[in-house]
């Protein structure tokens, strides 16, 4: 491995504009802009000629979805296999699959970390916080959830770089999937926290004893669950709710 | 308990079949009985990657899935089977396999295609195998996330 | 004084709003932060706390996966808040009811916003064409990012405007109206709310995989409830380390039967 590596500044330059990667999503390409915006560091490098840069435009111009958190792992691999393929070790088909396939795994599995495990957990950490500290809610929240968004974030970038075409072996090392399953417990433990907490705020204000609003609670969420299963909306069952609480507090409020 | 749910998709597993089937059915053995993958140790890391923790991924050919079907090996656990075209749900029955229920998730031929319904898309051939699967006494349903309410292929061909 | 805030209110929105989709993702654009930020802005931290908590809770499970757009929850908190604490006459404490009530109308205005929101993305489709129309690529490219920008930018500020600006009085006056058992009914509403959430979050999870945790994270919260509330946080802590160990050694056992 006696390659030459880009420059420290030209990948934190493109780190920092893979921030952007959404800001023209569409229907059309989704990402694709922001993709091509984070590329411009690395075009600006010596090796890249004007009609180089052209067309090497218009192929990443194609369709790019996939998480955004993620999305800097495989702008880093591309980074690295376009270095390649200028030096004629990689073509230009070899990337477009390498990207198509990655886009896709990392769609899923980077959706099902962030925002299906990380985010809700971060959420009700914020919540726990609210509920015994107050102030600090919005700080833990933002603690939390970009703790561990830094991490893919940053590392997820360099190491994209470091392996190219290899980052497949990367994500299998850092075990997301057994992350995932861990934060689905601390979700759960902060779910199971949540309710009691929560009973407490809502009697003062509300009426009605302890015990009966907790299980009433409980039973809510049940059904919550099951109509959810069903495939019933939010704000449907938000509706449903809404005329549910207007019908007891018509009748006084007792069962 | 045994196979759970056989599906169709010519994406195998992704976030469709993660996001909802995983969750609704709770499978502990998720099989892909697919050649083409497989053969190829790229593909069997990227699903890898892709299935939950506590979920066993086998990636297999279609033959030996029929075979380990056949043997019994999923009695004891909840299993989900996926193929990638009628095509190879046809070869597994013929070589044996007993299905009674057939979930169509995703199809999109590329070529002559008719397009069935959404996410359906298939080529001529794919219609003809599934007319056969019809025949051999299988109901085909097409459903895509469990979500959906299920409908029966055969109102549509 | 009262337009210069719902100004200022719009500025922030539009920043805020820049965070949950075009630029960054630090999640600034959760509820359980956008609440209370606007909340400070307009002198009430802890009502914008409550309508955070209570709308991170509704929203918690929102998935942007592939081409589908989740509700907007950023919306929600923003214009929640801000019509909250924009309550003409006087801000007087925390009236659930009448945030209850001001939730109802964001909800119902989400359904608009959501289809202005799908338009603009789908137009967007026009940014692509302006990035390969300049004559350098990396000019376009710039130019059409820094247009997105300004696109979701000036949607957060114009919704947030219109909405904070022109409909709170109406609401008022609405409100006025309500008798008093339909204002009970929607402080039971708002505390009702984050079941929802919780459901949609725990449709997606093994409950059965999780129980431990979901019994020590019950029990851990009703020792605080019975008065241990000075030491609630060491309880937490080893209630919820307690919980882990115990399904770390049952996976052991498992794994090695």
């Amino acid at each position: 491995m006696n390659k030459k590596h880009l420059p420290i500044s030209v990948l934190a330059k493109a780190l920092f504009r893979g921030f952007f990667i959404q800001a023209a999503w569409n229907f059309d390409n989704f990402q694709g802009v922001g993709f091509v915006y984070a590329l411009v560091p690395l075009l600006r490098q010596s090796e890249f000629s004007e009609e180089e840069i052209k067309s090497l435009v218009k192929r990443h111009l194609s369709c790019f979805n996939t998480n955004p958190y993620f999305a800097g792992m495989i702008l880093g691999g591309t980074m690295r296999m376009e270095e390649e393929r200028i030096q004629g070790r990689v073509t230009a088909e070899q990337i477009e699959t390498f990207k198509n396939d990655l886009t896709g795994a990392l769609g899923a599995l980077g959706d099902s970390f962030t925002w299906g495990a990380l985010r809700p957990l971060a959420g009700l950490a914020g919540v726990l916080a609210a509920m015994i500290y107050e102030t600090s809610a919005p700080l833990v929240f933002l603690a939390v959830y970009n703790m561990g968004v830094f991490w893919i974030r940053g590392a997820g970038f360099w190491n994209g770089y470091a392996c190219g075409p290899d980052l497949l072996t990367y994500l299998s090392n850092i075990k997301l999937q057994k992350k995932i399953y861990w934060m689905n417990g601390m979700i759960l433990f902060a779910v199971g926290a949540f309710l009691p907490l929560w009973i407490m705020q809502a009697v003062p204000a509300v009426g009605f004893t302890y015990l009966g609003l907790f299980l009433f609670m409980v039973l809510l969420v049940w059904t919550g669950l099951k109509a959810e299963q069903k495939g019933v909306p939010l704000l449907v069952q938000g509706v449903v709710l809404l005329i549910l609480s207007q019908g007891l507090s018509h009748m006084g409020w007792m069962i | 308990m045994g196979i759970v749910l056989f599906r169709v998709d010519d994406r195998l597993i992704h976030g469709q079949v993660v996001e909802g089937w995983f969750h609704h059915l709770h499978p502990d053995r998720v099989v892909v009985a697919d050649d083409e993958a497989a053969a190829s140790p790229f593909q069997r890391s990227l699903m890898a990657l892709v299935v939950p923790y506590g979920i066993q991924a086998e990636i297999m050919t279609v033959q030996e899935a029929v075979d380990s079907c056949r043997e019994g090996a999923y009695s004891e656990c909840r299993a989900m089977i996926i193929f990638r075209l009628p095509r190879n749900v046809l070869a597994a029955i013929n070589s044996g396999l007993a299905i009674d229920r057939l979930n169509l998730g995703g199809l999109h031929g590329v070529g002559k295609t008719r397009s069935l319904y959404k996410g359906i898309i298939a080529t001529e051939e794919d219609i003809l195998d599934l007319q056969a699967i019809l025949k051999h006494g299988v109901t085909v349903e097409i459903r895509s996330v469990p979500s959906e309410p299920a409908l029966d292929l055969k109102s549509l061909i | 004084m009262l337009f210069l805030k719902i100004f200022q209110i719009a500025l922030v929105a539009g920043l805020i709003g820049l965070d949950r989709l075009a630029f960054g993702q630090f999640m600034v654009s959760q509820p359980i932060v956008a609440a209370p930020l606007i909340g400070w802005m307009m002198g009430d931290f802890h009502t914008g706390l409550l309508i955070g908590v209570v709308l991170e809770l509704f929203w918690l499970r929102g998935l942007p996966i592939g081409g589908h757009i989740p509700r907007d929850a950023t919306l929600s908190a923003i214009l929640t808040a801000g019509l909250c604490l924009s309550r003409p006459g006087s801000i007087q404490g925390l009236d659930t009811a009448w945030m209850a009530w001001v939730f109802l109308w964001v909800g119902i205005l989400l359904l608009p916003a959501g289809f202005l929101d799908q338009w603009i993305r789908r137009k967007n489709a026009l940014l692509i064409r302006m990035a390969l129309s300049s004559e350098s690529p990396e000019h376009g490219v710039t130019r059409a990012v820094w247009m997105g920008i300004l696109i979701f930018f000036l949607y957060y500020f114009g919704v947030t405007f219109m909405v904070v600006g022109f409909t709170g009085g109406l609401l008022g006056r609405g409100y006025a109206l309500l008798p008093g058992d339909a204002l009970q009914g929607l402080r039971l509403f708002l505390f009702l709310l984050p079941a929802l959430g919780l459901a949609s979050l725990l449709a997606r999870k093994d409950i059965m995989q999780g129980r431990i945790h979901l019994a020590a994270g019950t029990v851990a919260s009703f020792l605080i409830f019975i008065g241990l509330k000075q030491q609630s946080m060491p309880v937490l802590v080893s209630l919820f380390l307690l919980s882990f160990i115990m399904v770390y050694v049952q996976e052991r056992r498992v794994s090695v039967s």
